[in-house]
């Protein structure tokens, strides 16, 4: 198989990323079903899609007849069957929890076309602890796309042990028929690429503001004003949540047993408190607006 | 007008030196090598120029010009209300002068200095007055970058260490104030740790230089990559910071392989030779 021959795209989860996935793969010519247990978020999906399309046209970023073959190209349904029977690809964005996800690479490799490649969306589970429950784990991988995947332009593909050439040079040459820049993980770590970087300048930013070196509004600067980063570690983490940062290390500590991945005070203190970040109004920073 | 002694004119001095009398202050500026000096004014003046064409320069180069003066001691010392070294980069060499300094300027004067690597708090005891020293880290090239790390010794008092930001904002820069002497100050820790990361990722065959370097363009929207990074600054400076991190016992922050040393070695040292991760043409753009 090559790129060529990848023609029906299957996006399976249409929340946050999956809705946006469906239809930047829809306006790069692909037919693409997209689809979701949840009906008002299907249905939220497609009013997304059908807003977002005329709005491009009135803009001028796309010709009206872009848009309506895009709008031809997407279908929405609820049965997972029905998306998958004819997709040469698979790229799923459900929920970030593994055994909701291994029970979907179960049901797909049971529905899906024998030649499809199954992708997964996750920032965090890797594709080996999915390929395990179908019969094509060569054909097996994370396709990582950034928030909001119409607009980032980055994909990360990451090739575990299990993970074929062919399947990834297709998903490589894949994310550029989608005008994606695709960064070839050669092999398959936890946090792939750009978390492993995030996460070495978090543990750093949360020791020189434990060790009151510096104020995290100072370390966010730091990274804003001297190191050309759109912002630092302390408002990016108000944005993906501290419950999830408080809950990760956590984790990570009830793997290693060591002291050092601990969460650190300042962090455990906010967690208790319920300051998740933005969207709980406070974290780091406040945000009145969003009480 | 208040003045300022910049004490060596090097890259970091000559930009210091200009960003000073860009915002209003009169400048000594201080070498012995009197062709580092001169080379430090055609400098200023190229700067000046290419930011009045560019409609960013308040005034007409030669007023900003007029306000620096070239010295090739440190007789000016007394006149200054702001003393900055930026001297190389060798701990005795740095503390002789700051020793010379104490001796030859007001009592009430600040003493600063640009060192990237050395704790401001042995500068400081070489001098009587450890309360007036202070860290003012600049980045190269200074009239472009707006950060400015303050940094604060063991004895630095909180008033001076208060007047050192509001200098950095009188210079129009965003002061980072770093309330504790550690290595690397704050830029130099988060840089580094970094770095490692990245280091660790192609050392692993995980991912290519040029991968990291998009991945952390693209996805997070970082202005240049880690390696990027490197190259501009360049890599035996790169390897200096890590060695001088290594050096005050930090070495979960230097890389945990020799990939810089080498690269160093075989004298791809960055953009500045024209090679380094990356190639670069003789006008220094990418190819």
């Amino acid at each position: 198989m090559n790129i060529n021959d990848v023609k029906n795209i299957a996006v399976i989860g249409a929340g946050n990323m999956g809705h946006q996935i469906a239809l930047l793969s829809a306006l790069h010519g692909y037919k693409t079903t997209c689809t979701d247990v949840k009906e008002d978020i299907l249905k939220k999906a497609e009013t997304f899609a059908n807003s977002y399309l005329p709005e491009r046209v009135r803009k001028g970023k796309l010709t009206q007849e872009q848009a309506d073959r895009a709008r031809a190209n997407l279908s929405f349904t609820s049965n997972l069957k029905e998306a998958v029977k004819d997709a040469d690809y698979v790229i799923e964005a459900v929920l970030e929890i593994l055994d909701v996800k291994r029970k979907v690479f179960a049901e797909v490799d049971r529905l899906a076309p024998p030649h499809a490649i199954l992708a997964t969306n996750s920032s965090f589970i890797v594709s080996s602890r999915l390929a395990d429950v179908t019969q094509r784990p060569d054909k097996v991988l994370n396709l990582h796309f950034f928030n909001p995947a119409l607009v980032m332009k980055l994909v990360e593909v990451v090739q575990g042990p299990h993970v074929s050439d062919e399947t990834t040079q297709i998903s490589l040459a894949l994310c550029e028929r989608l005008e994606k820049v695709g960064v070839h993980l050669q092999k398959e770590v936890e946090g792939f690429l750009l978390n492993r970087i995030l996460t070495a300048i978090a543990r750093e930013a949360f020791w020189l503001l434990e060790m009151g070196v510096a104020s995290f509004e100072d370390i966010d600067k730091a990274q804003i004003y001297g190191a050309g980063h759109p912002m630092g570690a302390f408002r990016l983490m108000d944005l993906t949540g501290l419950d999830l940062a408080y809950i990760r290390s956590m984790e990570k500590f009830r793997e290693t047993g060591d002291p050092a991945d601990l969460p650190a005070p300042s962090l455990v203190e906010r967690y208790m408190k319920g300051w998740y970040g933005e969207k709980a109004g406070k974290g780091w920073y406040d945000y009145p607006e969003k009480k | 007008m208040e003045h300022v002694l910049v004490v060596g004119a090097g890259f970091m001095g000559s930009g210091i030196a200009q960003v000073c009398a860009q915002a209003g202050y009169r400048v000594y500026l201080m070498d012995i090598e009197p062709a580092v000096a001169a080379r430090a004014l055609k400098d200023i003046r190229w700067s000046v120029e290419k930011l009045a064409a560019k409609g960013v320069l308040k005034e007409l180069p030669p007023q900003v010009l007029a306000r620096i003066s070239l010295e090739k001691d440190l007789m000016s010392a007394a006149q200054a209300d702001w003393i900055i070294e930026a001297a190389w980069e060798e701990e005795q060499l740095k503390r002789d002068i700051f020793q010379e300094l104490d001796r030859m300027s007001r009592p009430e004067t600040p003493l600063a200095t640009n060192t990237s690597s050395i704790p401001i708090t042995r500068l400081a005891a070489s001098t009587t007055r450890p309360e007036r020293v202070l860290g003012l880290h600049f980045f190269g090239p200074v009239p472009l970058m707006r950060l400015v790390e303050v940094v604060k010794g063991e004895k630095t008092s909180p008033q001076v260490f208060e007047r050192g930001a509001a200098f950095v904002q009188a210079l129009g820069k965003t002061p980072l104030r770093v309330q504790r002497d550690v290595p690397g100050f704050v830029m130099n820790r988060i840089f580094s740790a970094a770095f490692r990361e990245a280091v660790g990722l192609v050392e692993q065959g995980i991912a290519t230089v040029e991968d990291i370097d998009a991945g952390m363009r693209l996805g997070y929207g970082w202005a240049v990559g880690p390696f990027e990074i490197a190259d501009l600054a360049g890599l035996d400076t790169v390897a200096r910071v890590g060695h001088s991190l290594q050096a005050l016992g930090e070495n979960h922050l230097a890389p945990s392989s020799n990939m810089i040393e080498r690269m160093v070695a075989a004298g791809n040292l960055g953009r500045k030779v024209g090679h380094g991760f990356y190639h670069y043409s003789p006008e220094g753009k990418r190819i």
